[in-house]
């Protein structure tokens, strides 16, 4: 096979790899796929990073066959499976399409940045927040990209079809409602993606190489791989071309050297060459002893940057650094499954694909209400919805064990925040009318009706209550609710409800009693 | 003729008059019973489609509520996510068997739908009910969506006087409503009028206007063509969603009646409590939307 087919190869799978996930994230039935999602999830550097550190199996140890295949073939992962490289190189195209080529040209390293973000990132992951993977963490923001922006489209387009099909009587398109639109956080994933954008169009893969930080700690990897892009010294006529179609910005076409930390291995280069001078191979034995790898300066500048900011962190860590679930009374209520506060803001990297699955919409994303170092992390937001009693989709879902897989079972017992009625505003004790919508739509009849002056009145029993919100979301009182979940910041056992008799069956008589 | 084309015609003749007196239409006197026409039909010990064959024989046939090309709407209580053997909604079976008759009697669409309390997509699959809809013929509509929903007058309300009711029911020729009887934490007993709060949308604003109330002044709306009460299954206590199967006991009945009210009171006797203790029978007989006095009624009681 000609080297030159490299490069469709990588375009097919790369493309595949994010029609998947742009699939898991927007398809229109909430409850299928989450399947796929594993398939999806298990090569995303970052989620399968996170769930082996909250998980600690081996069904999540996908980031180190990526970290054995960079040592192999260098910085695939980032021409192949980051569905974020793929968006860009997608932008790209379609930029190139309306705009004539923009050529690309060799790009200094910027290691200090480089390994300062990656450092950081790593030492506030480290004091427990997450706020720097979850900006930064390509998957996510990919998330992030095709739950705020690129669903909305999916849905206008479905709403549409929806309205033809329904006016002549057709109902198997469905309207389906987007009640988790938050501005602020449509806003702010829009700026990233703008971002992105202008990154993508003027500097080629730039974010990738001196802002992400799986980018970077992948180039750690990748500074001497097995397999590399190679330029033949003999061959090379200096023609540039090579360097002119790098959007890495790798190849320094004057010394003939390729960065190997920042080359992504997108192949762009091999048929861009005029004189077939540029292989992919493993390192041949006699190498020209003219030709020096490039003077990577890489790890001895992380580890300069990582001993400056440890040095600062000791010092000031604490201080700039509060603690996410410091009072919990404040802070949103999380899904089952996340264990609580400090677990689910550890571990979520706000992804959105939970939001984006959630059957009922109750899980929606926070703006600021988990502290700017949560920023984005889903919460469950009982005005705008209730959590269905037998619905674990989002810890099936969730791709880096922020939620754990729970089953129906297992749910039916987690407390994640529990009810708490004030009579003085409830329609039944205020306007002797009957009402009863929190019993009513209670699962486990933690809210149960007595009888109350001819009428029938709400009453709690907080130790069956699951915490799902139903009460809170139906109660009709006006402005505030009467009834309303208080949230627990490390979630609680609840009781089964009690098993009662079982009615006497009505036995087959003739009777009738009218 | 030759014998061959004979038994052609004959078998084609029987044919004909067995399709015809199933859909009760052209033979209806044959099918019916003496004492007919009932005001109320109630059924025992029988499964769900077989208890609503037997009533509908004793009802003159679906032929008597749905004429050929008419529009159905059948609202069962699909509003909560349980199988159905929690009772918590109407029993698929029946659903199908209602959807049958009408197509059988000529409907032209038969549309069922709800408003659901949980998730409607859950609701529908779960609850068995949109497959039996589907295998029998019929359409499921989704019950969703506001834009769906039209304001209309309650011209004989009390309390409410306006609200937004689903487009099926304004549009539909005929309405078949069909509540499964079941305990109910804030109304006591859901049935009959209950079972319209699923076609309606701004339930929040009945909850906190007098409840009560509004279910009986809505009840003057629009009167259903039939009322189909499920009771075969039902929820005695933690209704109307039920926590697990203890909640549920065999009953094996079904009435069948024009009247609301009459229904809801022969239910109310079937569940053993007292009508007189539901206020919304009371307020929806003040109003005039039925009888309380099944005395006053001709029912046909029909033990399988």
């Amino acid at each position: 096979m000609s080297q030159a087919r490299l490069r469709i190869v990588r375009i097919v799978i790369s493309l595949l790899i994010l029609a998947l996930v742009a699939f898991v994230f927007i398809s229109p039935a909430p409850s299928a796929y989450h399947h796929l999602r594993k398939g999806v999830s298990f090569f995303q550097f970052v989620p399968s990073l996170l769930s082996f550190v909250s998980l600690i199996s081996w069904t999540t140890i996908g980031f180190i066959i990526i970290l054995l295949l960079t040592v192999l073939f260098g910085r695939a992962y980032c021409s192949f499976l980051c569905p974020l490289g793929t968006i860009q190189d997608v932008l790209v195209f379609i930029k190139r399409k309306v705009k004539r080529k923009k050529k690309y040209r060799y790009l200094r390293p910027l290691p200090l940045l480089r390994y300062t973000v990656l450092g950081l990132t790593i030492l506030i992951f480290l004091f427990g927040s997450n706020l720097l993977v979850e900006m930064l963490d390509p998957f996510s923001l990919s998330g992030r990209f095709l739950s705020q922006l690129a669903r909305p489209v999916f849905i206008f387009i479905n709403n549409g079809l929806a309205q033809v099909l329904q006016s002549w009587d057709i109902y198997s398109v469905y309207l389906v409602s987007w009640k988790t639109f938050i501005p602020a956080v449509f806003l702010v994933t829009l700026g990233f993606f703008l971002m992105i954008l202008l990154f993508s169009i003027f500097r080629g893969r730039d974010y990738c190489n001196t802002v992400c930080p799986v980018g970077t700690l992948l180039g750690l990897f990748s500074i001497r791989p097995v397999y590399k892009i190679r330029i033949d010294h003999g061959g090379c006529t200096g023609c540039r071309l090579c360097e002119l179609a790098c959007k890495a910005g790798c190849i320094d076409s004057e010394k003939k050297e390729i960065d190997y930390s920042r080359c992504i291995v997108c192949f762009d280069c091999i048929p861009a060459c005029s004189g077939k001078s540029i292989t992919f191979s493993s390192v041949p034995a006699r190498e020209n002893p003219e030709i020096k790898t490039f003077p990577s300066t890489g790890r001895r500048d992380f580890l300069k940057g990582m001993t400056v900011l440890g040095l600062g962190l000791v010092v000031e860590s604490c201080k700039i650094l509060p603690a996410t679930a410091a009072s919990s009374e404040e802070k949103p209520i999380t899904p089952p499954g996340s264990l609580g506060l400090d677990h689910f803001t550890q571990y979520c990297t706000a992804c959105q694909l939970c939001v984006s699955r959630c059957p009922t919409q109750v899980l929606t994303p926070s703006f600021f209400e988990y502290g700017w170092s949560g920023m984005l992390i889903p919460k469950m937001d009982y005005m705008r919805s209730f959590c269905n009693y037998e619905c674990v989709i989002c810890s099936e879902v969730c791709p880096t064990g922020a939620i754990r897989k729970i089953t129906t079972d297992e749910k039916k017992q987690i407390q994640i925040g529990k009810v708490w009625l004030r009579k003085k505003p409830c329609i039944v004790y205020d306007q002797k009318t009957d009402c009863g919508a929190c019993s009513e739509h209670c699962p486990t009849k933690a809210v149960y009706m007595v009888p109350y002056h001819g009428l029938f009145a709400p009453e709690v029993d907080p130790s069956i209550c699951v915490g799902c919100g139903a009460c809170q979301y139906v109660c009709p009182t006006i402005p505030d609710k009467a009834i309303m979940v208080v949230p627990h910041a490390i979630h609680r056992q609840a009781q089964l409800p009690a098993n009662e008799e079982i009615p006497d069956e009505v036995l087959p008589s003739d009777e009738f009693p009218f | 003729m030759k014998r061959r084309d004979f038994l052609k015609f004959s078998l084609a003749s029987w044919l004909l008059a067995g399709t015809a007196a199933y859909t009760g239409k052209l033979f209806a006197a044959g099918v019916m019973d003496n004492d007919a026409p009932f005001d109320l039909v109630a059924v025992k010990n029988g499964e769900p489609g077989a208890m609503f064959d037997a009533a509908m024989k004793a009802m003159g046939g679906m032929g008597n509520f749905v004429n050929k090309g008419q529009t159905v709407v059948v609202k069962p209580n699909i509003g909560w996510d349980a199988p159905p053997e929690r009772a918590a909604n109407t029993n698929p079976a029946l659903v199908k068997r209602i959807v049958e008759h009408c197509i059988r009697a000529g409907a032209k669409t038969v549309y069922v739908f709800d408003n659901t309390c949980d998730n409607w997509i859950n609701c529908y699959r779960n609850s068995g009910i949109e497959k039996a809809v589907k295998d029998a013929g019929g359409k499921m509509v989704p019950g969703n969506t506001e834009a769906n929903y039209q304001e209309v007058t309650i011209a004989q309300g009390k309390t409410l006087k306006k609200t937004k009711v689903h487009e099926l029911i304004l549009e539909s020729d005929v309405f078949i409503n069909v509540p499964i009887l079941k305990n109910h934490s804030a109304a006591q007993l859901t049935i009959s009028m209950k079972n319209l709060m699923g076609i309606i949308w701004d339930r929040y604003y009945w909850h906190r206007t007098n409840l009560n109330q509004c279910i009986a002044d809505f009840a003057t709306y629009r009167k259903p063509d039939l009322n189909v009460v499920d009771a075969y299954r039902v929820i005695m206590k933690r209704g109307p969603k039920g926590v697990s199967m203890e909640d549920v006991s065999m009953m094996k009945s079904l009435i069948v009646t024009k009247d609301m009210v009459a229904a809801d009171t022969a239910a109310t006797k079937l569940f053993g409590k007292e009508p007189d203790k539901l206020s919304v029978l009371r307020l929806a007989a003040e109003l005039g939307v039925g009888k309380m006095g099944l005395e006053q009624l001709n029912i046909k009681r029909i033990a399988l």
